[in-house]
Parts: C-alpha cells; structure tokens; sequence
C-alpha cells in the first residue's frame, strides 16, 4: 500500500507564488492536496467569537480565588513569617508557604525535556530560606474573592535580613560581587573548579585552531554588545488553577505549552507520582517559552489541599513581569577574521547569560547558533552562566541565539564594510550548506541557508533603492541572518474515524499558533479528507500519550508526524476493511487521495467509513513517537529605517522576512509565525527592556511603561516562505516558530548603523541611546 | 438597597428615594442592575461576572485592548459606537450606559434577512490570519466593531495610517498585525448602512437621556450629578468623594492599583459640560468634552496647534472616555493637551457655588499633581482667546510629542509653540510650553521674552535658544534621562525653527 503523500517531496520542482501583490512569496515544491492550502484554523470560530476557554475562564464549584505574597526585596533573608493575623480575615480558607512543601532534594530531576534541581524548582515556586529577587513568591492566601485574599496577603508579617545583591552580568562577574548563592561553585569544562562565583558554568565549543587562523587572516572584526532581561510578552497572564481531591489526585486546569511537562513539574515539586496528577491545558493566550515553567500551578494545588475546594491563581501585568521567567540578558565578545578575498577564516567568541536567581541559561542554544551560518573551519565560543538578583529566567522563542546573533551579524556586518563587499554577497560567500561543520561537531544536515540568501539579495525590497528621507531625518537598510536548529520530541496521537466520514483527532500538543491546523491538515493528506472534515481536540494528560511541550518550532514536525503515522495506521485499519467488503485480499487494495482502489473498483473514505459497523467495529489508528529527524532553519530579516538624528527615533519602514519552512504546511500561520516574531524582533531591538533602579528593582512593570509594539511601530511585513524540504519529514517540515526571532535585533542595529554611521552595541536601540550613540548627548 | 437621585434642575442635595429606579444599564442588550454593586468595580469584572468572558484582563490599566468592548454614545442627532477599555470603567459610571461585547455578534442578521453564524468582522479576522493565540482577538474584533459602523467624516482629510489608528489601542504579540491591518482597511465603514443590520439600525435611535442615579455599594457610593450645581453641591458636601469624568486616570488607580475611595462623584452626566462653542471671546471647550469628540471638532483651521497634538493622544479606547477637563485636573507634568493650552495662553474657567472665576492654564499647575481648582469649585471648561495678528504678519503654531511609541504612550518631551510674527518676520509675541521637563507643563518665560524682537530664524533666535537651553531642570526616570531630556528642549525649538522660519 502506498499513498500519494509518500512521495519524496523533494522529487517536485520547485515553484514560486506570489501572493498580495508579492507581500507574501512562497518558494514551494510537492503537490498535494490539503498541505499548502489555507483553509479557517478549526479553533478560527470559537476565538473571533470570545467563546475560547482560556486558564483564567476556568469556572469550578465553590471555587476559590487565590493571591501570592511577594518578595519586596531583590535580596534577603527570610527570618520569619507570621501568618496568624492573615488567617483571621473573614474569607480566607487556607494559606501556604514553603513550609506546606515537601522538602525538596537538591537533585537534577528528569521532566522529559530537560530538567532541573528539584530544590531550585521548589523553591522558585515558594522561597524557603532566601528570597532571591523582587517578586519572589514567599506565601499565598486562598478567599472567597480575589480581594479577600490581596487583603490578606498585606497581613502576613514576613521578617527580612536585607542581603547585598547582584542586579546584571557585569557586577556579577566582578571581583568580590556578592553571590546569589554562596554555596555554589564555578563549573568549567565539565571540572568543578571550586572557586566560589556567580558564574555558575562556564562550557567551550572549539573546532579547529582559532588563535592560529586569526593570524592568517588579512581582515578581524571584533565588538562587545549586551543587551537586557526582556520579557516574552503573552498577553495572556500567568494562571492555574488546581484541586486536590480527597483520594489524593490533583487536577489543574491551566494554560501551558506543555500539559506533561506542567504535569511533570507539578508532581515533582509536591512529591507526587505523576499517575496523581492531571493537568487539563486550557485555551493558551500567547507563551513564546514562558509558559513552559510552573510558577502557580504547585501553589494552587497546595492552597486547595487546605481548603478542600478548588483554587484559581491569575497574576497581575506587575507579577508577570517580576515573578515569572523572562529572557536573559547578555554581554558578548565576538571577533571574526577573513581573507582579502572574504573567506571567513576565523571566529571566537565569548557569551555571557543571566540565568537569574538559579542556575541554568540558555547560553549552550546561543553557542550552538551564533557561527551556523556560516562555514568557518576555525572557531571558538566559550559560554558562562551567570547569577543575578532577578527572576530565574526562562525561554523565549529561539532561546539564547537572538542575543547571540546580536553581537555576531553586527560583527560580520562590519566584516562585509572592511571588505567592501555587500552584506547579502558575503554571508553567500560563506553560507554554511550540507556537511558544514558546527562549533558542536557535527556536520550540517540538508539546509536551506544558501536558500534562503539568494531569495534575500533577489527580493524586489533588497534590490529596491531607501527613498528620500523626511526632513531632519536618515535613512538606513541592514541584513542579518539567524539560526535555530529546531528539536523533535516525543509526540502523541489518536485518530478516530466516524461513521460520516470525518475523523477526530486527539492530539496532546497545545495549540499555541495554529498548530491544530497544521496536525489536522497533515493527517487529512494522508488520509485523503479535507481538513474541515478533521476534528482536532487538545486534550488532558490521561486522555493521550505523552506529548512534549509546544516549543522548539517541534509542533508541526513532531506531532505532524505522529498524526501521519496515526493516519496510516487508520488507512491500514480500513484497508483490510474495504477488502473484506469486497471480499478481496488486503494486499490489492490501495489507497491513493481519498479513494480505495481494487482492480477498477474504487470506495471513497467516506463510504468506507460507512461500513466499518459490519466489518468489525470503530477504527482508531493511534502514534506516540520520538523522532529524531528534525531539521534546522535558516531567516534573514531586511529592514530600512528612517532615524530622526534631533529626536532619536527610528521608525521602522520596510521589512522583509525570508525562512526556510521546509514545508509551509498552511502558510498564512507559516507568514503568521514571521510576522510576529518580527514584530516582537522590533520591539526587543527599539523599545522594550527590564528597566532597572539601582536597586535592581524593575520600575516598568506596566505594559505602557514596557512597550511593546503597537500596529503603529511594525510596518506591513513582507515574508518569503523558502521550502527546501527537510529528509526528517515526509512532507518536509522543518518548523518555523523560532528562526524568525533570530536576525531582528541585528537587522535593526545594522540598519542603523548604515543610517548614523554609528554602531550600536546595546539593547534597546532607543532614542536616548541613538543620541548618545551620535555624540549629542 | 438604597439609591439616590437628584431631581432634575433641583438645587438640592440628592436625597434617597424609594421611588427612583434602580440603578442599571445594558449589556449585550440585557439590563443588569447595578443595585448594591460597589461602584469601583470594573465594566471588565461585571462583564465576565455575566458569562461574557470574551472580555479578557491583560492589564487592567488600559495599555492592551483585550477587554475593548462598544459603547454607544450621542452623537450628531442619533449615536455612534466607541471603542472603550472596560478595565478603566467604574460601574459608578455605566447607569443608562450600552454596552456590547464581542458574544453578542454573532449570530448576525444578514440584510436579507438570514442569519449569518459570524459576523463579517469576524469572519475576516479568522479567514485572513488575524488570530493565532487568540487572547486578544474578541478586543481587536470590538475595535474593528467600531470602526465598521462609523462613517469616515465628509471633507476629513485622511489619516496617515486610518488601520493603525483603528488598531492602535490592541496589543498584538502573535501576528505582527499585517492581518489585522488588512481587515482594519476592509472592513472600515463597511457597515454604514447596512440595511437589516440591527447594530447599524440602532445608531439611528438617540441614547435615553443620561439618568441621575447614583451607585451604592457597602461604604462607597458614586454619586452621578446630572447639573452643574449638583455636582458642585455634592462636592461641597462630600469633600472627600473623588471627581472622576473618564475615568482613565482613577480607574487605573482602582484597576490595577487596588485603590478605594469613600465615594466618588461621577461626571459623566453632566451635560452643560460637554459644549464647544465659539464666541466673540475665542473658544470655549467644555470640561467634559472627550479627546475623541475634540478631535472630531477641530481642524487644522480652528485649532491647529491641538489638531496637530491629539493624534498622539493615548489611543482611540483612552481618547473615548477621556475628557478635557480630566486631562487639566490630573495636572500630570506631561499631560499632552496641557502645553497646548498653555501655548495658546488658555483660561480655565472654573465654577464655584457663588460664581464663575477664569485662571489663566499658565497659573492652573500649583505643583506636581495640584491645581488652583478649590475644594468647592468644578472646572467648567477652557477658553482659547482668537488669535490676533498683526497686518501683514503671521502666526505661528507648532507641536510635537517625542515618545518612544507613536500611540499609547507618555510623552518623554513635549512641546507646543505659538510665534506671532510682524510683516517683517520678527517675533512679537511667543509662547514655549514643554511637558516632562519640569514638575508641571511650564512655559519657557524667558526665552519667551528674549525671542520678542528676535527675527525668525536660526540665527535670529540664537540667543533665546542659549537661553532655553538652561530654562528647564528635568529629571531622570523609567522614560529618558536628564540628559537626553535637556537636549530634547532644544532640538525641539530648532525643528520648529527649521519648519516654520520660511513662511
């Protein structure tokens, strides 16, 4: 039995098809039926009518509402906490701290992805001894309404030992810095040094001899950058809710990108077997990384075991920000060396990450993408965690290699400007293609890199001149390109067929960008259906095998392949149906868009399910797997700016996104996935950042004092969706959720730097940053 | 439960009644009652206390639109839907209001008569790519709502960006907005009379007139004066009560700061104070005039300078609710409107029990945060004075907000010049007002004075310039530093040199 969709995809030619007056290109192969159409996302409807059930929508019986205390301190010691006046307030029914936790071992604990110091965990849900960072969460109050429980909380006398405090990278990595923890010692290269620091690890990645590459090279480019904690943003605050039944189960209702892994979290921070715990993802409003981390979902349960009714915990916009996990700061050193006729010969590079108030950055992702473009036989990057007063940080999108790629296509930006050779000309020049080495040691899989920049140097925004600038204005355009390897994961689901012909699909992936369409669509090709007659449901952690969490860019790929596989198996299933009813052998059955085949009889899969009642009952075709052929995805972003020199502006006017999907399994949310990180790109570059007093308080907790960029910042977004089909996928997908954050930042800054003349080497470019670049102020 | 009423044009104090209705307004075209609701709870709460949970928190401060819902409100001889953040708006404020959330658009009526499952904003939100997490989608859709059913003003010229004025109020963090720029552009005004469409057939129908109920809850009533005189009696009576008129600024004290007040005394009623009118002494704009309904009214000929201001005025959810005179009485240092009237050298006029007083604006800020207006007084409106040129001469008027956001944000500086200029090119008369250099909006008086005489232009207004530079003392905050601050001061004058020398 073969299907059409087992075709090698990469066998088609590949075309391209201009849409919206070229806005949105796609440079495709294959030829199929439901992949690459763009039909209404199955949850279209229940969204545009406000009928979606988000975490905080959750309605229970007797629910109860929840509030947490937080640390007012960046750092200090927790001499006690006096909970008897809170507990007298008519209204509260339960209040918790640390204390209400098992003690928590200080172990690396297995969650499927990953993993983490139990201890670490545990106490960043609820400080024991310490309060590591302003907002920390100290106790919480369960009441009859939400006010009840904030009045409350502002009874719970809690006595601090105000500690010294370490509030970024650079005071951290001082001499004499105070430490965050003082237990801790400085690992390196995998040997604990036993030297006490805030600088938790400190890994390398070297191939080749670099020092000695630097020598030959005729042209070096080097520059420090930093750039600041940044939040991902969701406008959907963090909640959970939980209860904690009399037989000793837990159940909690949240919105999450990885209902297992919250599961799993959960579990582990109350000592639980997970077989008693079920989370049951709610509608998620926006994670990007941030919602992967339990934060209420452990205090929710515990304030329900000691009230016996249901608790409901939603932050506020200021908690968000202070107490859950932004993304990291950095401070980075890149140096790059080439031959006069721009060969890049070698790279080094030294990345500095906050992780926070714990152990554990996103610097090994930003060492493994900041040299992947590019072809390079000689290169280093040494890597150091480091520990600051602030939240523990958390992922968002492409975890640590926007940062990277900061500091690196500043420096190859002006790499290219020694050599005077264009930006797109010389990334070409030395694109990483299949067989590449990376810095991690292994050999580029098929990629799209070289792909990807000459549908950049060809797009009509590249080849197009910047216009005349406004009075008092200049005009600049900048190109970088980015990196992000994607992960695969394990992946479950159940595809069952009904009587009408329609199938439901029941999938553990939560559904962050479309990925209900892009599963579903994935098994309609398979199995020959349109996908409006697919009906995908995101459900609980005892209703489907286990699933990682919607991160990674893994969604489409992983999940899509395990809805494929789940497909075959129903065709398989109703294979030997259709040959029973025809009273043939399986064997001469085939399958093929839609229809079943037996010599010149054919049965569509509609009437087939018809007569799965006297052939042997339901069909259910199911998949849980682990696959590991993902493949990594090249963007590139082209931007032009317009900068106002008196006030320091810089506007935004063109952009263009161009990204290797592999497949566009629906490219409306391929573009969308392009479109929104480039718009959350600009507002990391221009305007948003974890502003801090000197006491390392966060003093834009507000969404206007934060600013993310409004429809007025971004402009219309251009997007090239380039398909070089991944071997890992039958239909060739990559995923597409996380390369597109990668080149933004440096985009925006080399666009500048051709505008002003000046480099910018910190985040946010904003307008007192662009004077003071410029010299008058 | 209690309520009190003020009869109408009555001098006395609200008194209680048994016979008043009950305090209610509507919602999704069901009256809720507002008997016992504690006025400082939000539209946003009551909403989702009703099932409409399409009316999302964010923020509750107003700065992201997911709980965008639709008023309808008077305007020209029948009403308009506006676009309002139900976080910002107090129950004390909603009695007789109509509200609409995005459940009660759909199923649609169709113009034939057939029922449609979404409605057309809808359905172009979810055909074109608009949503993708979804959170903020039913508060784009009430935006779009808006929008749909507005006509574009005859004569108006069009905005620079009409979509992202539609959408500016709406926080987006999955789309990059292109979608939802689309269906912005499509769907503006495509509803305007659309026969069969109840939501555009109701816009013929005037609003009740406001009712004067008050809103009692346990230890808090919000009083809603229909009159000048009420309301200037209930302050006196009630000097602890909070004035509030939009709203925008206490309900983010209430909403997102947990803030309560004794009673507050809404304004939203009152309305001899929502006039504009021009007579022989200049413009008089009434305090309860929104943002939204002055910018309607003014053009680059009768207000240029507040004209060329409003557009960076909040958003369109802040410019529906917020008024005039809440913007002069919050006396922020950087409120925008503020530097404009102090440029065209605005009175306030301010109401007491025993008559009417005008105080210069430039005498209005008493610090940070105080005006003149006294515990027995009630700001009635400003005045603009016409401008008087002299023969052969011209004016000058020029405006510029610097924020690192074009739309809902603080201004960082603001500035609002008015230069008089003789048939000769040189000053005789200027007006520098800045905000967010100084505790309050404050002029620059000296370099006001040294350009008097001064011929306009680069090197003619050198030495007010060097003057200017060492006017204002600013300061450092989460906005901009002291340095980038004082350089703004003067860049600013220097643009506006550089636009307007050349006549």
């Amino acid at each position: 039995m073969t299907t059409t969709a087992d075709r090698p995809a990469t066998s088609s030619p590949t075309r391209v098809i201009s849409i919206n007056d070229g806005a949105n290109i796609i440079v495709s192969h294959g030829d199929y039926a439901v992949i690459g159409t763009r039909p209404v996302r199955h949850d279209g409807v229940d969204k545009v009518t406000g009928r979606a059930v988000y975490g905080g929508d959750t309605r229970l019986n007797g629910l109860l509402f929840g509030k947490v205390l937080r640390s007012p301190h960046v750092h200090a010691r927790i001499v006690s906490i006096d909970t008897s006046k809170a507990r007298a307030v008519p209204g509260v029914h339960a209040i918790v701290t640390n204390a209400d936790l098992p003690t928590a071992e200080d172990r690396e604990v297995n969650l499927g992805e990953g993993g983490g110091n139990l201890k670490y965990m545990s106490d960043n849900v609820l400080a024991s001894d310490l309060v590591l960072y302003k907002g920390h969460a100290i106790a919480a109050v369960a009441a009859i309404n939400v006010h009840v429980a904030e009045a409350a909380c502002a009874l719970i006398e809690v006595e601090y030992e105000v500690l010294p405090a370490v509030h970024e990278i650079k005071a951290a990595i001082a001499e004499g810095a105070p430490l965050v923890h003082p237990s801790l010692t400085t690992k390196s290269l995998g040997k604990d040094t036993g030297v006490h620091s805030n600088i938790t690890n400190h890994a390398r990645l070297q191939i080749g001899d670099p020092d000695a590459a630097f020598a030959r090279a005729d042209v070096i480019a080097e520059g420090e950058f930093t750039t600041t904690m940044v939040h991902q943003g969701y406008i959907e605050p963090t909640n959970a809710t939980a209860m904690w039944y009399a037989d000793g189960k837990v159940t909690i209702w949240t919105s999450t990108q990885g209902s297992f892994a919250a599961r799993d979290s959960t579990a582990q921070i109350l000592g639980l077997p997970v077989s008693r715990v079920k989370a049951v993802p709610q509608e998620i409003g926006g994670g990007f990384g941030g919602k992967i981390n339990v934060y209420l979902e452990p205090v929710a349960a515990l304030l329900s075991r000691a009230s016996g009714r249901p608790v409901k915990l939603i932050m506020t916009r200021a908690e968000v920000f202070q107490a859950t996990g932004p993304a990291p700061g950095s401070y980075s050193k890149v140096k790059f060396g080439a031959t006069k006729d721009g060969r890049l010969v070698a790279a080094s590079a030294e990345i500095y990450m906050e992780s926070g108030a714990y152990p554990g950055s996103d610097t090994g992702a930003a060492m493994r993408c900041l040299y992947s473009p590019y072809k390079i036989d000689d290169m280093r990057v040494d890597g150091y965690d480091v520990l600051t007063n602030r939240p523990k940080t958390a992922p968002y999108r492409a975890p640590g290699a926007p940062q990277a790629a900061f500091a690196s296509e500043q420096v190859i930006d002006d790499l290219a400007r020694k050599l005077g050779m264009d930006p797109v000309e010389f990334r070409l020049l030395n694109a990483a293609h299949e067989g590449t080495r990376l810095v991690n040691g292994p050999l580029h899989k098929k990629v799209g890199g070289i792909e990807v920049l000459e549908q950049t140097k060809a797009h009509a925004h590249y080849q197009s001149d910047l216009g005349t600038p406004s009075p008092g204005t200049k005009r600049g355009r900048g190109v970088a390109i980015g990196y992000w390897f994607n992960i695969g994961l394990p992946s479950s689901v159940a595809i069952s067929v009904n009587a009408d012909g329609s199938v439901t699909l029941v999938e553990g992936s939560t559904d962050i960008g479309g990925s209900r369409a892009s599963i579903a669509m994935q098994a309609a090709e398979i199995l020959g259906v349109r996908a409006e007659d697919v009906r995908p449901s995101v459900v609980d952690t005892d209703s489907i095998g286990y699933t990682g969490v919607t991160g990674g860019s893994r969604t489409t790929y992983a999940t899509g392949l395990a809805a494929i596989e789940a497909a075959r198996h129903v065709i398989a299933q109703m294979t030997a149906r259709v040959a029973k009813v025809w009273s043939v052998s399986p064997d001469e059955v085939s399958h093929d868009h839609g229809a079943f085949r037996a010599g010149t009889r054919s049965m569509s899969f509609k009437d087939a399910a018809g007569h799965l009642d006297e052939t042997g009952g339901p069909i259910t075709g199911t998949a849980s797997l682990d696959p590991q052929g993902h493949g990594g995805a090249f963007a590139t972003v082209t931007c032009d700016v317009e900068i106002d020199v008196e006030t320091g502006k810089t506007q935004v006017l063109k952009w263009t996104i161009v990204q290797d999907a592999g497949k566009a399994i629906h490219p409306s949310y391929v573009e969308g996935q392009f479109q929104g990180a480039s718009a959350q790109g600009i507002g990391w570059a221009l305007s948003e950042e974890y502003f801090m007093n000197s006491k390392g308080e966060m003093t834009n907790t507000s969404l206007l004092d934060y600013r993310l960029p409004t429809a007025f910042d971004v402009p219309m977004i251009n997007t090239v969706i380039v398909e070089v089909p991944n071997p890992g996928h039958p239909f060739g997908v990559r995923g597409v959720g996380e390369a597109s954050i990668v080149p933004p930042m440096a985009a925006v800054a080399n666009a500048i730097r051709d505008a002003i003349g000046v480099r910018m080497h910190a985040l946010p470019m904003n307008p007192g940053a662009i004077l003071h670049a410029l010299g008058t102020i | 439960m209690s309520v009190r009423e003020a009869g109408a044009g009555s001098s006395a104090i609200p008194v209680r009644t048994r016979t008043a209705p009950p305090p209610s307004f509507t919602l999704n075209g069901t009256a809720v009652s507002l008997e016992g609701i504690d006025p400082h709870e939000t539209l946003l709460e009551l909403a989702r206390g009703q099932g409409y949970t399409s009316v999302k928190e964010g923020c509750a401060e107003g700065d992201c639109g997911a709980c965008t819902v639709a008023v309808r409100q008077t305007f020209a001889r029948g009403s308009t839907y506006r676009a309002v953040v139900s976080c910002l708006t107090l129950a004390g404020q909603l009695s007789g209001v109509e509200a609409w959330t995005a459940e009660a658009l759909s199923p649609a009526p169709l113009p034939d008569g057939t029922v449609e499952d979404l409605h057309p904003l809808q359905a172009a939100i979810a055909d074109g790519g608009g949503t993708q997490c979804g959170y903020c989608t039913p508060g784009f859709a009430m935006s779009l709502f808006a929008a749909y059913y507005t006509a574009p003003r005859p004569g108006a010229a069009p905005e620079g960006d009409p979509a992202g004025e539609v959408l500016a109020g709406n926080l987006c963090r999955c789309t990059g907005y292109r979608a939802l720029r689309e269906a912005a552009t499509a769907l503006a005004g495509a509803g305007v009379g659309r026969s069969g469409d109840p939501f555009w057939e109701r816009l013929a129908r005037p609003m009740p007139p406001h009712p004067s109920v008050s809103v009692e809850g346990r230890d808090v009533i919000a009083f809603r004066p229909s009159t000048i005189d009420e309301a200037i009696q209930l302050k006196i009576a009630h000097p602890e009560a909070r004035i509030v008129a939009g709203a925008t600024d206490v309900g983010v004290e209430v909403s997102r700061g947990g803030r309560r007040f004794p009673a507050f005394i809404m304004l939203g009623a009152v309305d001899q104070l929502r006039d504009i009118g021009r007579d022989d002494t200049g413009l008089r704009i009434g305090a309860g005039v929104t943002i939204a309904e002055l910018k309607v009214w003014v053009s680059p000929v009768t207000l240029p300078l507040v004209h060329r201001l409003l557009p960076w005025f909040g958003s369109r959810q802040i410019r529906n609710r917020a008024t005039v005179g809440g913007n002069l009485m919050t006396a922020s240092p950087v409120g925008d409107l503020s530097v404009a009237w102090l440029a065209l050298d605005a009175k306030a006029v301010v109401q007491a029990r025993t008559g009417t007083r005008t105080v210069p604006i430039s005498r209005f800020f008493t610090g940070y945060r105080q005006t003149v207006v006294g515990p027995n007084e009630l700001l009635m409106a400003v005045r603009v004075p016409p401008v008087v040129v002299p023969p052969g001469g011209r004016r000058v008027e020029w405006a510029h907000k610097v924020a690192r956001r074009d739309r809902v944000d603080i201004s960082t500086v603001v500035a609002a010049f008015t230069v008089t200029l003789n048939d000769r090119g040189v000053v005789t008369d200027a007006r520098l007002a800045y905000g967010g250099v100084a505790p309050v909006p404050a002029r620059a008086a000296r370099a006001e004075s040294a350009l008097v005489g001064a011929s306009w232009d680069a090197d003619g207004t050198a030495a007010a310039r060097a003057v200017l530079a060492t006017e204002f003392a600013p300061i450092d905050d989460v906005r901009a530093s002291v340095s980038y601050r004082a350089r703004l001061v003067t860049n600013l004058f220097d643009r506006c040199v550089a636009e307007t020398s050349a006549p």
